[in-house]
């Protein structure tokens, strides 16, 4: 037995798998971040950060449901019977991970200036404070409106709110959301999130622009204070919040009586004609799985959409590798999923086939939108000089490379270690 | 010997009570649709009927996991939907899907559990010993959760579920994966509970374990028809 005042803290499952990817996400937008910042003036580095904030505000308007909810631990938790202080505390932490994240590469953005680190660094530091305030704001305040969200979204779900939705949706052939009912709340949420955080990124720019540095971080200020404010009016109910908004999200996301998430055309098994014969059922059913949870397609096709618009834009030649860097990336961490438990139950996945064939299953499932990429990539260069086929090919080389890379890593916490731990 | 259950006298005398209860998901047919039952104190109500006919949800309705689409539940006068940690105080859980922390032993998991719900005294650690002994969980309670057979992981849930001294037991096939040693063990520690006050509801296939166990059952294949029969 251990000694009396001892502590154990609740620990994410497969944190090896975890732990790998939020590195990874971390190493690339740290490295994107120092590859924009190198050698710019006062003024682009000013705007660079006003970008950032931006950028941190829409992962931020959207992250927090799919950061938090379901509660992988809700079993334990009840056993341990945490108080409303301590769940608010295990979800904070949570969602620091995430916060951390788009905070940290900011420094980066703000005083990695080869040659001249000691210029103007109290103006850099006034500017990187007012966008953090900004950062930090938004994410506490999306936070708190997503937490609380279950009774609303339930209410949706069962129709007992939202009538003017459902209307619109029942008047109008294709109208609505291609979510389930009690999902629109959030997305309501996300938008009202982004644009409260783009009027405050706004307001703190003008500020900043018309009246002093030190004025800009009144939007931020404020912004932040109302958000923990509100933080603190929900502690007392806190359980209530919690509970109620993982009753709901369970019943959408996990329980057998929950909901389709959606009502698309699954993937048909002759679409994986690509895919070497050894590894095509495991593939198709991932690719499967895979679209059930996550809208890829359409992230993929809005990304090319923004690289076009970049080239076509004539942006600098780094803003788009920091984009195709990120873009790649994103690609193929969201193979991230086919490792959660959810979708590889252990004993499952270890009847199905060795965990080196699951390494090349997801490869597989990575590569699925590798040639439109190419595709999307040749032609521009076509259309544009500022990207030549060979340059388009090296992208191309890159993505495989992660492709193989997050498989790799994926699937070394999962099975690899499983495998280990039971074959010791 | 049969075990000593040690329940706040104060919630001896709270029943739970369960007041037109509908629950649908989404747009549904009603999975539970306007049931209606008080659960006494010193009693288990054993819930019935074919799959998909309600039960885990109605077991996840009563342990605050899932939210009614219409009616209340209440624990003394406390509505427990609204105040899921005062009531959850009261309560041991048994959950068709284990959810344990593979990385820990039983014995570190009931300590976890314990300083958290109730801190910590010298008599725990031979409480905790006592208990694992009570559900014939034998030398391995050491060794790490990940490494359990089901039946193994199924005592250990058992264990945690007593652990911190709940007035209320609300298990989801308690049974399941249990050795007949084993099961026979259960069986005591629950009726063992009851006698002392408890308030036990419990959902299992089982059938002649749950007729030696419970005083009523919930038909849930009958929906509000629920049917009573004396233990």
């Amino acid at each position: 037995m251990s000694r009396p005042g001892r502590r154990f803290a609740l620990k994410q499952g497969g944190r090896a798998v975890r732990r790998g990817a939020y590195g990874l996400l971390f190493v690339v937008l740290g490295y994107a971040c120092l590859l924009v910042a190198a050698g710019v003036d006062l003024e682009t580095r000013i705007k660079l950060l006003r970008y950032w904030t931006l950028l941190a505000t829409a992962v931020y308007a959207i992250a927090v449901p799919h950061v938090l909810l379901p509660e992988g631990h809700l079993a334990m938790l009840q056993r341990l019977n945490r108080k409303p202080r301590g769940l608010l505390v295990h979800q904070l932490r949570a969602w620091s991970g995430v916060l951390t994240a788009f905070v940290v590469p900011g420094f980066a953005l703000a005083f990695y200036d080869p040659g001249r680190w000691g210029d103007g660094l109290s103006v850099k530091a006034l500017y990187l404070g007012a966008d953090l305030l900004v950062a930090l704001g938004v994410g506490l305040y999306s936070f708190g409106r997503y937490v609380n969200i279950g009774p609303t979204s339930q209410a949706w779900q069962e129709r007992k709110r939202g009538g003017w939705y459902h209307a619109l949706k029942a008047h109008s052939s294709g109208g609505g959301f291609a979510v389930p009912d009690g999902l629109v709340p959030a997305l309501l949420v996300t938008q009202q999130v982004f644009g409260v955080g783009i009027l405050v990124v706004a307001a703190s720019a003008y500020a900043g622009l018309y009246a002093s540095p030190v004025l800009a971080w009144g939007p931020g200020a404020v912004l932040l204070g109302w958000a923990v404010a509100k933080l603190g009016r929900l502690l007392p109910s806190y359980d209530h919040a919690f509970y109620a908004t993982n009753a709901f999200y369970q019943e959408v996301f996990r329980s057998k009586g929950g909901v389709r998430l959606s009502d698309r055309e699954p993937i048909p098994y002759r679409a994986v004609y690509w895919v070497p014969r050894r590894w095509t059922p495991a593939v198709w059913a991932s690719l499967r799985q895979l679209d059930r949870a996550l809208p890829l397609g359409r992230f993929i096709a809005l990304g090319h959409a923004a690289l076009w618009l970049l080239f076509f834009q004539d942006a600098d030649a780094d803003v788009i590798a920091v984009v195709l860097v990120l873009f790649i990336a994103a690609k193929n961490g969201t193979a991230f999923l086919l490792v959660t438990p959810s979708f590889a139950p252990f004993p499952f996945q270890a009847m199905r086939q060795r965990p080196a064939a699951w390494m090349a299953t997801r490869f597989f499932v990575n590569l699925r939108w590798t040639l439109p990429f190419l595709g999307s990539l040749v032609l521009i260069a076509v259309l544009d000089p500022a990207l030549g086929v060979v340059e388009a090919l090296g992208w191309t080389g890159l993505d495989v490379a992660f492709a193989l890379l997050t498989a790799f890593l994926f699937t070394y916490g999962t099975e690899f270690r499983y495998r280990n731990r039971y074959a010791a | 010997m049969a075990p000593n259950f040690d329940i706040e006298t104060d919630t001896l005398r709270r029943p739970l009570v369960v007041t037109g209860i509908t629950k649908r998901y989404g747009r549904d047919a009603p999975v539970l649709e306007n049931l209606s039952w008080t659960f006494v104190p010193g009693t288990a109500t054993g819930l019935v009927g074919p799959n998909g006919s309600g039960k885990t949800t109605f077991l996840r309705l009563l342990s605050t996991v899932a939210y009614p689409t219409e009616g209340r539940i209440t624990f003394g006068d406390l509505d427990v939907h609204a105040h899921p940690y005062r009531y959850l105080q009261h309560v041991g859980l048994v959950f068709a899907d284990a959810g344990l922390p593979e990385h820990l032993s039983a014995a570190e998991l009931l300590e976890w559990i314990h300083r958290e719900r109730l801190g910590w005294d010298e008599a725990v650690p031979s409480r905790i010993d006592a208990l694992l002994d009570d559900v014939h969980l034998d030398e391995r309670r050491r060794n790490l959760i990940g490494t359990y057979s089901s039946g193994m992981i199924q005592k250990t849930q058992v264990a945690a579920a007593f652990i911190a001294r709940p007035s209320v037991l609300l298990m989801d096939e308690p049974f399941r994966g249990l050795d007949a040693e084993s099961t026979a063990a259960v069986l005591a520690l629950l009726q063992a509970f009851t006698a002392g006050g408890g308030l036990l509801v419990i959902s299992s296939h089982a059938r002649p374990l749950l007729d030696a166990l419970c005083d009523a059952f919930i038909d849930l294949q009958a929906r509000q028809e629920a049917s009573v029969r004396e233990g």
